[in-house]
């Protein structure tokens, strides 16, 4: 008989930082697990089960990156029961944790290649893990895109890292915000100062300057208008579903293969660990068969795009 | 090892066998029927026993199940300070029990059960020692029930899958045999106990049980061909079959509380003061919340995409491990849905709607 696997350690909070304000705020938690005398092993992509006892557990993706020097961070949206009382606890507090779980990258399978990273709103989190990993191992990886994409400028997290990829030059950068639409199309107004336009009847012809970092549009248009080249290129995606969904047509287009575009799913999840039933894509459980799926993977599961 | 126990002698067998292990026993009572503690009963005269427990395979509406996956068990218990919390230690485990009259088909349900409470980060503890601490004491169905199918899903009225022991009626008595090595050990430990009512079987008894058994395969009432299901299924997802089931459905779950082997739940936390216990409860893949994300998105919004889930996992995407499907064909689904949603007609309906070419 196995142990009990609903068991959790104690993380204390050791620094918060808010991310972004708003009807649903983001904060990024900095967690001291208890037990894990030595460094809390994950993968990028992986998750953790967060407990705030007496509300119940949210499965978060880890939004630190996986090397030693790092502290454990997770990046969380107040939107639920519990991820509402989280916002609420401050540093010194604790919470309960177990994982990590979930399957992560594959980057072993990534070095050597050009890579795209292709975020929108909090699902910028895994892709921040993945992020830090190549930092801290760039010379095994090629060309690093990074394409980043919130409602306005104030919904951006982790502004101050981009900021700094922005001086150093370490990434390709492609921040953008959202165009809002009134009744006609994209309203021009509100286009802000500095952030260019991608030219939305034909997106491939879009001037893109050297050194232009910021964009207004879509994440999928601003990708379209970039137009990266699939050869020896892996994409990564993750966001909300109809990013996704866009995002992946829009790589099909440009020639990328369904095994070289990846991307995390969400599901509501109970128990993490592939016992209660609820996240299933068939007789796939995204909490331990996933949350990563290659687009090869997906085109074979059902509900995969539900 | 087999034994033969006369009929009217079965009172003294129960009262044996809660000696060592309490015993739970299938009842009749105005809710359909459910298992209950023997000590908690109180019979005295025969009759009563005849008519009180249920074991001529007539289903308890709610299963076996119950009594090892429980509508609510506890993860583990927790003390609440202000920003902080600690763990208690758990309770003990469940102290050894017997589930006596457990039908067949709810039977193989727990090996279906035990396949899908185990994943890469271990079992469901609650469960697993459940499970080690009942023993299975199965009666085979002399009258299957109305809606019963189990033989068109690889079962049997007699099947001894998942059971420790199993009885057959064999009219003025009931042949007891062995199945596994606990099951036979328990037996044992009757016979020495039951000097003067419980003997050994002999070759007629063994004889007597295979005409019994063969004879009730007989009655069972329906048929259904599944054995073109899985390759039907591979293509049928995207049918319209599905929708037409819908508008019937109120989504009230019944059908998945009531099935010997589904297993989902939900997890939740009780506070009281500053105690609190993380439980884990039933739930059911047939309620539009199961999914529900609190984005507010739902990959599983409408009736028909439930349905079709459930079918799909009964049928082909979980299974008993052994190569027969996750459903039993025990008929509760059927007999206790409210908007008369017959699981049967409906495996008749996809296999005729999609079976073509």
């Amino acid at each position: 008989m196995s142990a009990n696997p609903y068991l959790l350690q104690r993380a204390r909070i050791d620094w918060i930082v808010q991310e972004c304000g708003g009807p649903r705020p983001i904060r990024t938690y900095t967690l001291d697990p208890e037990d894990s005398t030595e460094h809390f092993a994950f993968e990028p992509g992986q998750c953790v089960q967060l407990s705030v006892l007496g509300e119940g557990e949210s499965f978060v993706a880890i939004a630190s990156g996986p090397e030693q020097d790092e502290p454990l961070q997770v990046t969380v949206m107040r939107v639920g029961l519990v991820t509402t009382a989280l916002h609420e606890l401050n540093i010194g507090d604790f919470v309960g944790l177990r994982g990590p779980y979930g399957n992560g990258f594959p980057v072993d399978r990534w070095r050597g290649k050009d890579l795209l990273l292709i975020g929108g709103g909090v699902g910028q989190a895994p892709l921040r893990s993945l992020l830090h990993h190549i930092e801290a191992n760039r010379s095994e990886f090629g060309r690093v895109q990074v394409f980043y994409g919130a409602r306005s400028p104030e919904a951006m997290i982790y502004r101050e890292e981009f900021a700094a990829y922005e001086a150093h030059r370490d990434f390709d950068l492609y921040l953008s915000i959202d165009w809002k639409w009134g009744p006609d199309g994209p309203l021009d107004e509100d286009a802000c100062e500095g952030w260019a336009r991608v030219n939305l009847s034909n997106l491939r012809s879009t001037r893109i300057e050297q050194d232009q970092v910021r964009f207004t549009g879509f994440v999928p248009q601003i990708v379209q208008a970039v137009a990266p080249s699939p050869q020896s290129t892996i994409a990564v995606t993750c966001g909300p579903p109809a990013m996704i969904r866009r995002v992946v047509e829009g790589l099909e287009g440009l020639g990328f293969g369904p095994d070289q575009i990846y991307t995390t799913l969400e599901r509501r999840m109970k128990c993490g660990i592939g016992l209660c039933g609820r996240c299933n894509l068939g007789p796939v459980f995204v909490c331990t068969e996933g949350p990563v799926f290659s687009y090869a993977q997906l085109q074979d599961l059902p509900e995969a795009f539900a | 090892m087999r034994m033969l126990q006369a009929k009217h002698d079965i009172p003294k067998l129960l009262e044996l066998m809660d000696q060592d292990r309490e015993l739970f026993v299938p009842v009749r009572d105005e809710g359909g029927g459910r298992f209950a503690r023997w000590s908690d009963l109180d019979l005295s005269v025969n009759e009563d026993i005849e008519n009180t427990l249920m074991l001529a395979g007539e289903a308890t509406r709610r299963p076996a199940k119950d009594q090892l996956f429980a509508e609510t068990a506890t993860l583990f218990r927790f003390r609440l300070e202000q920003g902080d919390f600690h763990l208690e230690e758990p309770p003990p485990g469940p102290s050894p029990r017997v589930l006596f009259g457990v039908r067949p088909c709810d039977g193989r349900g727990f090996q279906v059960i035990d396949t899908l409470l185990v994943g890469p980060h271990g079992g469901d503890t609650a469960y697993q020692q459940a499970r080690e601490a009942n023993l299975l004491v199965g009666v085979g169905c002399k009258t299957p029930g109305p809606d019963c199918f189990c033989t068109s899903v690889g079962g049997d009225p007699h099947s001894s899958d998942g059971l420790d022991v199993l009885l057959t009626d064999l009219g003025d008595a009931f042949l007891l045999e062995s199945i596994t090595e606990p099951g036979r050990d328990w037996l044992s430990g009757l016979q020495k106990h039951g000097v003067g009512f419980l003997h050994d079987a002999g070759k007629r008894d063994a004889e007597r049980a295979r005409v019994a058994q063969h004879e009730a395969r007989q009655r069972v009432p329906r048929q259904v061909d599944t054995s073109r299901l899985p390759k039907i299924l591979e293509r049928s997802f995207n049918s319209d079959v599905w929708a037409t089931v819908a508008p019937a459905c109120i989504g009230c779950g019944a059908c998945t509380f009531l099935c010997p082997t589904c297993r989902c739940f939900d997890i939740q936390d009780l506070v009281q003061g500053s105690r609190g216990a993380r439980v884990r409860v039933w739930d059911s893949c047939m309620f539009r919340e199961y999914t529900q994300e609190a984005s507010g998105h739902n990959p599983r919004i409408r009736r028909a995409q439930r349905w079709r889930n459930r079918f799909y996992d009964k049928f082909h995407w979980s299974g008993d491990g052994r190569g027969n499907p996750a459903c039993v064909g025990c008929g509760r689904c059927i007999t206790h849905c409210p908007s008369g949603i017959d699981l049967v007609e409906m495996i008749e309906r996809v296999t005729s709607a999609e079976g073509g070419a």
